[in-house]
């Protein structure tokens, strides 16, 4: 069980604390509740942007990183399609310095067109890297399109296209920080070798006075039920032929998702998983071949992709991997498989949290879900889902009807 | 009162730190083992090492592939029977290779602990080597190359290694796709008999550890029979670096160009060894280092730039520069990297300058001993690179008490221009 202490600050800033005397250092996470899904269909890849230009100085200080070296400090940033995180450690002695870095940039951005020009070319560069100059590289974004015609999930956190990011302005910037970045709209999580009385302290001096703003309510559209297959024929440069498969499932919060992480599991988590030992061993279809979830926040996606060997077709493999899914729907799997993969995820899970990082971002994201103290029920969500749980949900999504696929073609 | 936010609060800088010795014990075959205790934690996590990693092979993949087969099968269990074995346990495995170290590491929950071990000491010491199995990692090696070459990060990386170590030596084989298919499964068995032995081998224990734990250890790797292998393991020392300095691999339709910039050093001492850390932390080995903050900060390049000092060994050092920038910028970028090596050699670093590197440094070592895990990889670090805590203790020293001019020699001595070797994959325009 994890023990933390919780506060909510008079102007809305959620407080976490998490005492921890195994570690030399405190590690402090700062969550902001905006990701992709708040962007503009005409503005995409802007959450992602924007926690590049965090780094580029605060109304009052104008170089973030040098000061936290000083300390002896170490950050970085992520951005999903639900939320920004950012995160330092540094030696507790030091902590003053991370929340005087933090509270002024949640305060105010010091929106410097240099920096803003800079990491519009850093980002368009990271674009290239992950996405334009990799192979396979666009093919998630292009799965992601397909899957989803309403919902902002539609796009990745790097964004639709180029043009996009090279046409973000000053404007556009301003706009983004007073909608979506407040304490109001935050969760500040502190794990480490610190005094939960002293961190609370510490922490109302230097976030205590930033207002409460106005965060526009997400109006973010619903994504309409699938009813009939979708595919997508992309041919590329690849020296194998890609499948990938995505399936619509529930949110985070529902209980289904757990029964769907569990047949994820069952299907392709360790070595004696389904995948490994029938698509990759015996029957040597794919080279390699996974099945995972989308956690997300809104309704996500249950996905299999895999790269073919080039002596099998698209059916072949498309038969195989539904053979393995409706054993799953027709109930075909032992108990003690069942009793694997929750094993499996309860020691994921202990591993997860050997570490402060985690147990910082794990609270601040099940408190951003609704409540930190959700992190301790995980393990019973696990372990309480049925036989009747995993073929209901099983049923829900393995449904031809409910698939987007998407076929990587090699043209070699 | 208002809040002063434009002072910065008192920083207190790190005078120590605390590190975290392993206590050590041996087998009863002589084995040593290195044990970092943690009550606090449910789990044990185990690091078994071998003198087995790239150095010692002398054909290409080998090494990996005797690695990787471990787990396919032993003399009493399948490889499904093991795999079952482990996930039904929540075990997490680890497949470890290095460039001296090979072997494996296991996340264990501790009630499980005695369940697992008998079949972690099967496959580690009686690997059946099934040839099934075998002929399908080669296929699949062999796909996963062919997707190598469509990436100028491998293309460049591969090109790179095989100019500074030499195309024959076993760090540096430049190998082609369709060699992943041509390995015989006896070289995988020679090279775990000398290798995979029990004099080669070295055992970490980090996490929840408690006598029994211990006991069950020497249990079942203490014993002396199992393999032996009669001479020590030795390392071909003599690199052919190519006689070109300049590489460039053609890639049409590439938008970024992979970049790789180095060369071996070969140290001296170990004033020397620290530094060149000290000045390759400053180069490029963090986001406030002069190529990060030129290259991206700067100029927008690239997402990412750095530079590497690496023990490759107690005698020598790799030093490497890498990013990926776009076609368009590229030139540029290596412009910017020769003149920010030249200015390296032209005048020491300022005062301030090296006292935030310092400062970084230190934090930066405080956070190698976070927790019992991290830890153990200290000494899984120290035992590839053949140093033992004296090393730490001396770098921590040496990052207190040097000064700009100390680095500068360093700088002088070690960093000439003309001895780098320099690959670019992609395509180079403006």
């Amino acid at each position: 069980m994890l023990k933390f202490i919780n506060h909510t600050l008079s102007n809305g800033l959620k407080l976490i604390i998490i005492p921890d005397t195994s570690t030399p250092l405190v590690q402090v996470n700062v969550l902001y509740k905006v990701g992709a899904r708040n962007e503009h269909p005409d503005r995409t890849g802007f959450a992602h942007l924007f926690e590049h230009l965090m780094f580029g100085g605060s109304a009052n200080i104008p170089d973030y990183d040098r000061p936290l070296q000083l300390a002896g400090g170490e950050n970085n940033a992520f951005t999903n399609n639900d939320i920004t995180n950012y995160y330092i450690s540094l030696p507790p002695e030091n902590l003053d310095i991370a929340l005087w870095l933090e509270s002024d940039r949640m305060n105010e951005l010091a929106f410097t067109p240099k920096s803003l020009e800079t990491q519009r070319q850093v980002v368009i560069e990271e674009f290239r890297q992950r996405n334009l100059n990799q192979p396979y590289g666009d093919a998630f974004m292009n799965l992601r399109d397909l899957a989803y015609k309403k919902h902002p999930y539609s796009w990745s956190t790097i964004g639709k296209c180029i043009e996009h990011i090279k046409d973000a302005s000053m404007e556009d910037v301003k706009d983004f920080f007073y909608k979506h970045y407040a304490p109001n709209n935050a969760i500040l999580s502190i794990a480490g070798n610190v005094d939960p009385v002293r961190v609370y302290e510490r922490v109302k001096h230097w976030f205590g006075d930033i207002p409460k703003r106005n965060i526009s309510a997400a109006i973010i559209p619903e994504e309409p039920v699938q009813t009939k297959p979708r595919t997508l024929t992309l041919e590329r440069d690849v020296p194998f032929s890609g499948l990938y498969m995505a399936y619509h499932m529930s949110d985070r919060l529902n209980p289904k998702y757990y029964a769907s992480d569990l047949i994820s599991d069952i299907l392709s988590n360790g070595k004696s998983s389904w995948f490994e030992q029938i698509l990759i061993k015996e029957k040597q279809i794919f080279s390699s071949v996974d099945a995972y979830i989308l956690g997300s926040y809104d309704p996500g996606l249950f996905v299999i992709s895999g790269k073919l060997h080039k002596d099998k077709t698209y059916e072949e493999a498309e038969h195989a991997i539904n053979e393995l899914t409706s054993r799953i729907t027709n109930g075909d799997f032992s108990k003690t498989e069942l009793e694997k993969v929750k094993n499996r995820s309860i020691a994921l899970r202990q591993l997860s949290l050997s570490s402060v990082e985690n147990k910082a971002f794990e609270t601040a994201f099940f408190e951003f879900l609704g409540d930190a103290g959700l992190i301790n029920e995980e393990d019973k969500k696990y372990i309480n889902v049925s036989s009747e749980d995993i073929i209901f949900t099983a049923k829900e999504i393995f449904n031809t009807n409910n698939c987007s696929t998407l076929y990587y073609k090699s043209k070699k | 009162m208002k809040l002063k936010r434009d002072i910065m609060p008192p920083i207190s800088d790190i005078e120590n730190i605390n590190i975290q010795y392993p206590e050590n014990l041996q087998l009863d075959n002589g084995i040593p083992v290195y044990i970092i205790k943690s009550s606090a934690i449910k789990s044990v996590r185990l690091d078994v090492l071998f003198s087995a990693g790239q150095w010692f092979q002398a054909e290409p993949f080998v090494s990996t592939y005797t690695n990787l087969i471990l787990r396919e099968g032993s003399k009493s269990y399948s490889g499904k029977e093991i795999a079952d074995k482990l996930d039904y346990f929540g075990v997490f495995s680890e497949n470890i290779v290095q460039r001296n170290k090979a072997g494996m590491g296991f996340f264990i929950l501790s009630k499980y602990f005695d369940k697992v071990l008998p079949l972690i000491a099967d496959i580690l010491q009686n690997p059946s080597f099934p040839l099934s199995e075998f002929e399908l990692q080669k296929k699949n090696t062999h796909q996963k190359l062919l997707v190598g070459e469509e990436k100028v990060a491998f293309l460049a990386a591969k090109k790179y290694r095989s100019a500074i170590y030499g195309n024959t030596h076993p760090l540096g084989f430049e190998v082609k796709p369709e060699d992943a298919l041509k390995t015989e499964i006896e070289s995988l068995q020679k090279f775990a008999a000398e290798h995979y032995t029990q004099n080669n081998c070295s055992i970490i224990l980090s996490g929840n550890v408690n006598s029994e734990v211990i006991s069950s250890i020497n249990k079942y790797f203490g014993k002396t029979c199992w393999s032996k292998s009669h001479k020590e393991a030795s390392i071909n020392t003599k690199f052919t670096p190519s006689a070109e300095k300049v590489h460039i691999i053609e890639k049409k339709d590439a938008v970024q160009s992979a970049i790789k910039i180095g060369m071996l050093v070969k140290p001296e001492s170990l004033e020397d060894i620290n530094g060149l850390k000290v000045l390759n932390t400053l180069f490029g080995g963090f986001f406030g280092s002069r190529l990060m903050m030129n290259l991206r900060e700067d100029k927008g390049y690239t997402y990412g730039i750095g530079s590497r000092l690496s023990m490759i060994n107690q005698n020598y050092a790799e030093f490497t520069i890498s990013t990926e920038t776009g076609t368009d910028v590229c030139k540029g970028a290596l412009h910017e990297i020769y003149s920010e090596l030249e200015k390296l050699i032209e005048k020491s670093p300022t005062e301030e300058e090296l006292d935030l590197v310092k400062k970084y440094m230190m934090g930066n070592m405080l956070s190698m001993f976070d927790g019992p895990f991290m830890s153990a990889n200290v000494i899984r670090a120290l035992l590839e690179s053949g140093f033992d805590y004296s090393y730490l203790e001396s770098k921590i020293e040496y990052i207190k008490s040097t000064d700009i001019n100390k680095l500068y020699e360093i700088a002088t001595k070690f960093f000439n221009p003309n001895s780098l070797f320099q690959v670019v994959a992609g395509k180079c325009l403006g």
